[in-house]
């Protein structure tokens, strides 16, 4: 079967991949479970259907919280003392990879409010060439 | 498409000592998790059904589907195997396979077939080979069909 999903790293203005530089930055002890949960989510049914693997604790939709409106935002996690967290939008077939965020404690920290990962989206989807890259895994 | 392949980008990573070692221990803690949650859709059993099926409690059922497990027994596995009639591989392999297998994953490599299953479609296509072409294969030297069982796919017939 072939892959349903695509997954896009966003990427700035400078060139640099920020997921890819979070990855191997502060999400360094996540890495390898977010390399091994992207292709298994790739070939997966898509969310909301009955039998989807796109559900908690691994992916869980986002909720607006304390004025942030995260409406229509996902997020990839691995869970721990420490929780890594990967901020998502999934349009048809392709998923957004905007954000991430840790989460330790009481305190979770996305490093872009949901402003900016909008922004991010629509930059994504009006020049692709430009903001996004196939999800690189190294 | 990337400049460089899937293949070479997880072989690059690897060369991070700490990275190789997590990278096996999440192969075996995401991919069991969803190879379970997998089998037991394709057998359509309720996470209730399975625990019943191995005298467990169904929300140790759903512990075992959670990536963040990892926690499990090779008494589990096998009887888990059991319970889905499918057949369990346990070896240490070299990493290129390990990177071989992640990169050419598959629904199909997820949920592999049942034993029964299995069966059922080698018998069917005996059945057609015999049917439709009953004098060759009586000379199964030159045109006999045989299943090959790949380790992590369907079986494919392969004639020979």
């Amino acid at each position: 079967m072939a892959i349903v999903y695509t997954f896009f790293d966003y990427i700035d203005e400078s060139g640099a991949n920020i997921i890819k530089c979070w990855l191997n930055g502060d999400g360094k002890l996540a890495k390898a479970h977010f390399t091994n949960l992207i292709p298994q989510l790739e070939h997966s049914t898509p969310p909301h259907f009955n039998d989807t693997v796109w559900r908690i604790p691994h992916y869980k939709p986002l909720e607006n919280k304390k004025g942030q409106k995260w409406e229509g935002f996902a997020e990839l996690r691995k869970l721990g003392k420490i929780q890594y967290r990967i901020i998502i939008q999934i349009q048809d077939h392709k998923v957004f990879l905007v954000a991430c965020g840790v989460h330790k404690g009481q305190k979770f920290d996305i490093d872009v409010p949901p402003k900016t990962a909008r922004l991010r989206v629509a930059q994504m989807i009006a020049n692709p060439a430009k903001y996004r890259r196939e999800h690189e895994f190294d | 498409m990337n400049s460089i392949s899937r293949y070479e980008q997880i072989w690059k990573s690897l060369q991070d000592d700490d990275f190789r070692k997590q990278f096996v221990d999440e192969n075996v803690s995401v991919g069991l998790a969803f190879q379970i949650r997998a089998l037991r859709d394709r057998q359509k059993l309720k996470q209730e059904d399975l625990a019943k099926k191995l005298g467990s409690k169904q929300s140790l059922v759903s512990s075992w589907e959670n990536p963040n497990y990892g926690k499990y027994t090779l008494g589990t596995l096998k009887d888990m195997a059991e319970a889905f009639d499918v057949a369990l591989l346990v070896k240490f392999v070299p990493f290129s396979t390990l990177v071989d297998w992640t990169v050419n994953m598959t629904s199909d490599s997820q949920a592999p077939p049942s034993f029964l299953e299995e069966e059922r479609y080698h018998s069917a296509v005996s059945s057609y080979s015999a049917d439709n072409n009953p004098k060759k294969d009586e000379n199964l030297n030159t045109t006999s069909s045989y299943f090959k069982v790949d380790e992590y796919n369907k079986p494919q017939q392969i004639t020979a």
